[in-house]
């Protein structure tokens, strides 16, 4: 093999306000071969790339391309280096054809280099020759593509198939493409990886970024890794397998001082039963999820990402609408008094009628038809009206605020913090009403719980700001999550979910969370926990529930499991496919 | 071809970076903001001391006739204070559209179909009830004209999400349009438009307070300012708006209603809006044309956004927008020169503005590279590390 | 036959008005500011017009070519640096487009009478605008040739700019269709992102469209001045800004539409002076365009027909994420 390296990167360093996505990165592209990135969600393999296609300008650093330093400012640039790069999110004009998209951003120079390398006269920009030649390199690679189709007739895959095309038409050397199998058939990944072995063959060097091994090992020749924004190391690809290359990804076992209480679970919170949900492209992304969670267990969820983790908790928590399957939510309620915290005058009176009480120390069934709403005040306020049996509701099809009337104690914290757990420009205290604002008499707000809950939350979890009157969007990553996960929790939840809670974080406030977390499950609370870093998932959880493809791939106790057979469980291939293939 | 490009790299660079920041300390963003308000000023004088006829003194005197025009005598400074507070008036009635990212620039034709309710009621009912009861009814035609004008867009919007920018921008001209043919149709023959309604009576006039003409007006419009802000910071729907502003999605998934808070909230802006055609009616013009509102819904557009939801900041520019275009006429009429100047300086006034934004909100990283003409590998020096905007 | 004459020839108004925001708002920029743009073109050519009258000491001695020459190139550099005005203030700095639009209007609104004020004092300026209207730009071919019968009064009884722009419109939409830069520019208008990861750099085509554009709906405003005004100063072109803007979502972003359309909304504008409306319903007529406008609006929105640029009215910042 030709050693010269086509790309270098030195020292790389990219900074988003206070986030640092990527960390002193140096890494080396060979001509002519196929280097997989791999490494988990948030690891910095994206922002990495997208400094070598010119999408971001790196802050410090330097990247060399056949040994000569270049600055990459525009994707431009980086075209005339010939580094073409197929992002996740295509850069596709959807009302125009696939010819149309492919010669966008094509000049005269272009042209005249591409006619050169054809040893074809020179036409210009003309639609009917790009089709033909988009026609020959599709013969060339073994595509399939309609240079007249319009893009949002196409499928996936063959929008990614005319990205590629792009590429190649443009001539690139060095194709990078982010995570192309997300959205593949298992065949269509065949096809793909086939391209590539082509394009290898034709002396170009490709970039692959993916977490999906077997795929890793399948197609590169030498694999890079990286871990929180650094590359942890690089390894040829027929010295790796499967287990050091979870090793490399996961790392090495750390001992984390997270202490793992061991209390008796007390009783299923959460059914969960053949729950699917179709996505708006018509794909499936959950597939006959069944599980069951109980009181005072935390529940991990672990997957490469993209498996499902995010849509099964907002499934759960009622943002998603395509599904089906039942969730069933228990409501420890047998023989607890009702009480005004989990539901108002009017449902306890339907309650009532639907003979669901009875008063204190009497077996019959309570009725309160004519009685007045001061007695029953009363009468709840002195714990007076007792559940007969534990509630028990079916969540699916229903809205968060449904839930919430229904006094389901259901807590969330998204991954997405600032886009959906809270509102950036508010401040604390208006962070803290964000899902009970409504409660309190009149038009008027009633901001002085929010205060007092504010100020609390402040002193207990130290979170550092001017005021409370402060902006959320200005405080640290760690701080945010403080307040978003403080305030979840301050609602006394029957279930918590929690997603990512500690990405970003610095390692106290990653602590200060997995204590709270703790508390809760010694509360009672069922947890559910998705993270990426499985040392953490196995020193924290009693479970772990691992998602592959939409799929669950196993249900393993915490206690007796490690990491490899973790990270097996949700890389490993399935059998069918294997069949297929 | 790299070879090339090597040679192209001329001897000295600029290299400019910007980023956007949300950090900047409340004085930095209050300097430069002060900054290009005087450095607008300024400008103004400069353009008075070029066009003055004939004499050298045209920039100095611009400020005596700016300050002449606008606060020599009591009269002179209510009117200033009125149309500040018309613009402003406007300017935070549409302000909760804004914090809701809905982009209504139709102020101009919902105040001005509310000036045409509330002259239908001024011309056939006011000469025949008491004045109480005129003003309670011309006020309420004011009203529910104003927020029909206003909430057909939002309507749209919310069941169909058709562009409200551009559906807006037509309804100005529909109102527009239907005004200029109520004042004409109902003209008194001989005269070329509505002209002022019962000029002998005042019926529907607002009544003067101690004497002077707008005092009510500002009155009231102080107090409904304060009553929009209260609304804006301190009620639940206020609240949701400041939501909706965050994102949509955390919105939904606190289960509020876009589409019904898309739709109330408009029609609140039509309300306000009315409240407003209510007095410019009945307090100043007494007549509708399609002249009447004269462009202050436009111009209120862009004090309400450049006021980011703050009420002081939209005062501040109400009163300098006032002051330049009262002022600045003042100064025409005597420098010689024409009075339009004050369309002129009004817009440089906005555009200056504007562009103090961009120091606030981006940092802005300036570099001076040299190229060494010996060796071409060696790493350019940087002469200016780094200048950040604003400071 | 008269209206259809004068529909013909003032729709040229909104011809370039809408063309030149068509070109615009391909490139994603919503121009709100070409009520403005037009007055500030109008002013150019007055300005132009008046040096060259200058320069030849008055009436006497007007070359009937430089007569054109002159408004013309100053209107389409006055209007082109309005253009570059609204770029810089959306673009480089970054500012809110809708404002940025509405602030140049109120400043070019302003600015033309302010600018033309300084003209009434002179009395050859006034003769020589008007004789400068009747060289090129109120008839382009001789009299004795339009005038033979109806088909060449229909065909050939117009100014120059009427034929230009025409000849600009049908150019536009060849250039759009065909081109690359037309397919350069659409992409950056569609969706800016992949413009630039496609190597077109979308602030200089977003810059250079937008003066383009501007120049563009500049001219309209020396169409009404030299031509349709005959060279009277005193009357604005403002109100026809509106309107222009308004055909550019009537015709669906469509050039070859809007040669119709122009004409749609000129007959509008010319026909109730014809059947001797009155005031009132002369004016009620006058909305109907706008009207139109609207249910076009809400028709494509209703059916999701997707026709404005999806990228319209939006900044582009690479590395916001």
């Amino acid at each position: 093999m030709n050693r010269s390296p086509a790309v270098e990167l030195k020292g790389i360093t990219k900074i988003f306000g206070r986030i640092i996505a990527n960390h002193d990165c140096t890494l080396s592209l060979y001509t002519g071969e196929i280097l997989s990135l791999l490494g988990e969600n948030g690891s910095g393999k994206t922002t990495l790339m997208n400094a070598v296609a010119g999408i971001y300008y790196p802050d410090e650093g330097e990247i060399f391309v056949d040994g000569k330093k270049v600055q990459i400012k525009s994707p431009h640039d980086a075209y005339k280096y010939h580094i073409g790069m197929v992002h996740q999110h295509f850069k596709l004009v959807d009302t125009f054809t696939a010819v149309e998209n492919v010669v966008v951003g094509l000049n005269k120079k272009d042209y005249e280099e591409i006619a050169k390398k054809d040893g074809e006269k020179y036409q210009g920009f003309n639609l009917k020759a790009s089709a033909r030649r988009i026609s020959k390199i599709c013969n060339e690679f073994g595509f399939k593509l309609n240079p007249w189709q319009r893009v949002n007739s196409m499928s996936v895959s063959e929008k990614q198939t005319l990205e590629i095309v792009k590429a190649l038409f443009r001539g690139v050397d060095i194709l990078i493409l982010d995570e192309p199998t997300a959205v593949l058939t298992p065949q269509e990944t065949e096809k793909l990886f086939d391209v590539l072995r082509n394009m290898k063959a034709h002396g170009k060097s490709v970039i692959i970024i993916t977490h999906k091994l077997n795929e890793v090992l399948e197609i590169s020749d030498r694999v890079a890794v990286l871990c929180k924004g650094e590359v942890v190391g690089d390894i040829l690809t027929e010295e790796a397998n499967e287990k050091i290359l979870t090793e490399m990804m996961v790392g090495h076992k750390v001992d984390l001082n997270i202490e793992r209480k061991d209390i008796p679970t007390t009783g299923e919170r959460l059914e969960i039963q053949n729950l699917n949900l179709t996505g708006r492209d018509g794909r499936k992304i959950l597939k006959n999820i069944n599980f069951t969670l109980y009181g005072s267990e935390i529940l991990g969820i672990a997957g490469i990402s993209g498996s499902g983790q995010k849509e099964l908790l907002e499934t759960i928590a009622g943002l998603n609408r395509n599904t089906a399957g039942t969730i069933i939510f228990h409501n420890p309620k047998k023989e607890q008094p009702v009480t005004f915290f989990h539901k108002d005058i009017k449902q306890i009176r339907e309650l009532a009628a639907q003979n669901k009480f009875h008063l204190k120390g009497k077996k019959e069934p309570l009725s309160l038809v004519g009685i007045s709403n001061k007695e029953i005040t009363e009468m709840v306020n002195n714990e007076q009206i007792i559940f007969y049996e534990d509630e028990i509701m079916n969540l699916k099809g229903k809205k968060p605020i449904e839930i919430r009337d229904l006094g389901i104690k259901l807590s969330f914290v998204p991954e997405d913090r600032l886009g959906m757990g809270l509102v950036g420009n508010m401040d604390l205290i208006d962070n803290m009403m964000l899902r009970s604002f409504r409660k309190g008499k009149g038009v008027i707000v009633h901001r002085e719980k929010p205060e007092k809950l504010a100020k609390e939350l402040v002193e207990e979890l130290e979170i550092k700001t001017p005021s409370l009157h402060t902006s959320v969007k200005k405080l640290s990553g760690g701080n945010i999550q403080k307040v978003l996960v403080g305030r979840e929790i301050s609602s006394r939840p029957k279930v918590l979910m929690v997603a990512y809670p500690v990405r970003g974080l610095d390692i106290n406030s990653s602590y200060m969370i997995y204590n709270l977390i703790n508390k809760q499950k010694e509360k009672g609370s069922a947890v559910i926990y998705v993270g990426e870093d499985l040392d953490v998932i196995l020193a924290l959880c009693d479970r772990v529930l691992v998602l592959r493809d939409g799929e669950v791939a196993g249900i393993l106790n915490c206690r007796e499991t490690n990491k490899n057979e973790v990270g097996l469980l949700m890389t490993k291939k399935k059998k069918e496919d294997e069949e297929d293939a | 071809m790299r070879n090339q490009e090597k040679a192209k790299t001329p001897f000295l660079r600029f290299s400019l970076h910007v980023s956007r920041r949300n950090d900047v300390p409340w004085w930095i963003a209050l300097v430069v903001k002060a900054s290009f308000i005087v450095g607008a000023l300024l400008l103004c004088g400069i353009i008075s001391g070029i066009f003055a006829e004939g004499r050298s003194d045209g920039f100095i005197m611009f400020y005596k006739y700016l300050i002449e025009g606008t606060f020599y005598s009591p009269n002179t400074a209510i009117a200033t204070i009125w149309n500040a507070s018309i613009l402003l008036i406007i300017a935070v009635a549409i302000t909760p559209a804004f914090k809701m990212k809905f982009w209504n620039i139709g102020a101009e034709g919902q105040v001005l179909m509310g000036c045409l309710g509330a002259a239908i009621i001024m011309k056939f009912v006011a000469p025949n009830v008491p004045n109480i009861i005129a003003l309670f009814l011309m006020l309420f035609m004011a009203l529910l004209f104003s927020i029909i004008w206003a909430a057909i867009p939002a309507l749209f919007k919310a069941y169909f999400n058709t562009n409200e920018t551009l559906f807006t921008l037509m309804m100005n001209y529909i109102a527009i349009g239907i005004v200029a043919a109520f004042s004409l149709k109902y003209k008194a023959t001989g005269d070329t438009a509505l002209g002022i309604l019962n000029a002998q009576t005042h019926a529907g006039w607002m009544p003067e307070l101690f004497g002077y003409k707008y005092l009510i007006g500002i009155f009231v419009i102080i107090n409904l300012v304060v009553a929009l802000w209260f609304y804006l910071k301190y009620s639940k729907h206020g609240y949701e708006i400041a939501v909706l502003n965050g994102s949509v999605r955390t919105a939904e998934y606190v289960g509020i209603n876009v589409k019904l808070v898309t739709i109330r909230t408009m029609i609140l802006c039509g309300a306000a809006c009315g409240a407003a055609a209510f007095l410019l009616t009945s307090g100043a013009s007494h007549t509708v044309s399609e002249t009447v509102v004269g462009g202050r819904g436009f111009t209120a557009v862009m004090i309400s956004w450049l006021g980011h939801f703050n009420p002081l900041q939209m005062v501040l520019y109400s009163l300098l927008n006032a002051i330049i275009t009262t002022g600045s006429s003042n100064a025409a009429a005597n420098l010689g020169y024409s009075g339009e100047v004050a369309s002129v300086l009004s817009g440089l006034f906005f555009l200056l503005i504007l562009v103090s934004e961009f120091f606030i909100d981006f940092k802005i990283k300036f570099k001076l590279k040299f190229r060494h003409k010996e060796d071409n590998n060696q790493p350019p020096a940087e002469a200016k590390p780094e200048l950040e905007g604003g400071k | 036959m008269g209206v259809i004459f004068e529909s013909i020839r003032f729709a040229t108004v909104f011809l370039f008005g809408s063309a030149g925001e068509t070109v615009t708002e391909k490139s994603g920029h919503l121009n709100l500011g070409t009520p403005g743009v037009m007055c500030i073109g109008a002013m150019g050519s007055a300005i132009g017009a008046s040096i060259y009258l200058s320069m030849c000491g008055g009436v006497g001695g007007t070359n009937a070519f430089l007569s054109f020459l002159f408004p013309f190139l100053f209107c389409i550099l006055f209007a082109g640096l309005a253009g570059l005005l609204f770029s810089f203030i959306t673009v480089t700095l970054h500012c809110n487009q809708n404002v940025t639009g509405l602030a140049l209007t109120t400043f070019g609104v302003g600015l033309y009478p302010f600018v033309t004020s300084f003209l009434e004092a002179n009395p050859v300026m006034k003769a020589g605008f008007s004789s400068i209207s009747h060289k090129y730009l109120t008839h382009v071919f001789p009299e004795q040739f339009y005038n033979m019968n109806d088909f060449t009064r229909l065909f050939f009884s117009y100014g120059v700019l009427v034929y230009l722009a025409i000849a600009i419109a049908i150019a536009i939409a060849i250039i759009m269709k065909k081109t690359k830069v037309g397919l350069f520019l659409r992409t950056v208008g569609e969706n800016p992102s992949a413009a630039d990861a496609a190597g077109i750099s979308v602030n200089r085509y977003r810059y250079l469209a937008t003066m383009i554009g501007s120049a563009i709906s500049g001219l309209g405003g020396m169409f009404y001045l030299f031509d349709w005004c005959s060279g009277a100063f005193e009357f604005v072109v403002d109100a026809y800004g509106w309107l222009a803007v308004s055909l550019v979502i009537f015709t669906m972003w469509k050039t070859e539409i809007g040669i119709a359309g122009s004409l749609l909304f000129s007959f509008l504008y010319i026909f109730p002076g014809y059947l001797n409306f009155s005031g009132p319903d002369k004016k009620l007529f006058e909305l109907v365009p706008y009207a139109a406008t609207i249910l076009i609006l809400v028709i494509t929105s209703i059916f999701k027909l997707g026709k404005a640029p999806a990228g319209l009215g939006q900044s582009y910042f690479r590395e916001d994420r």
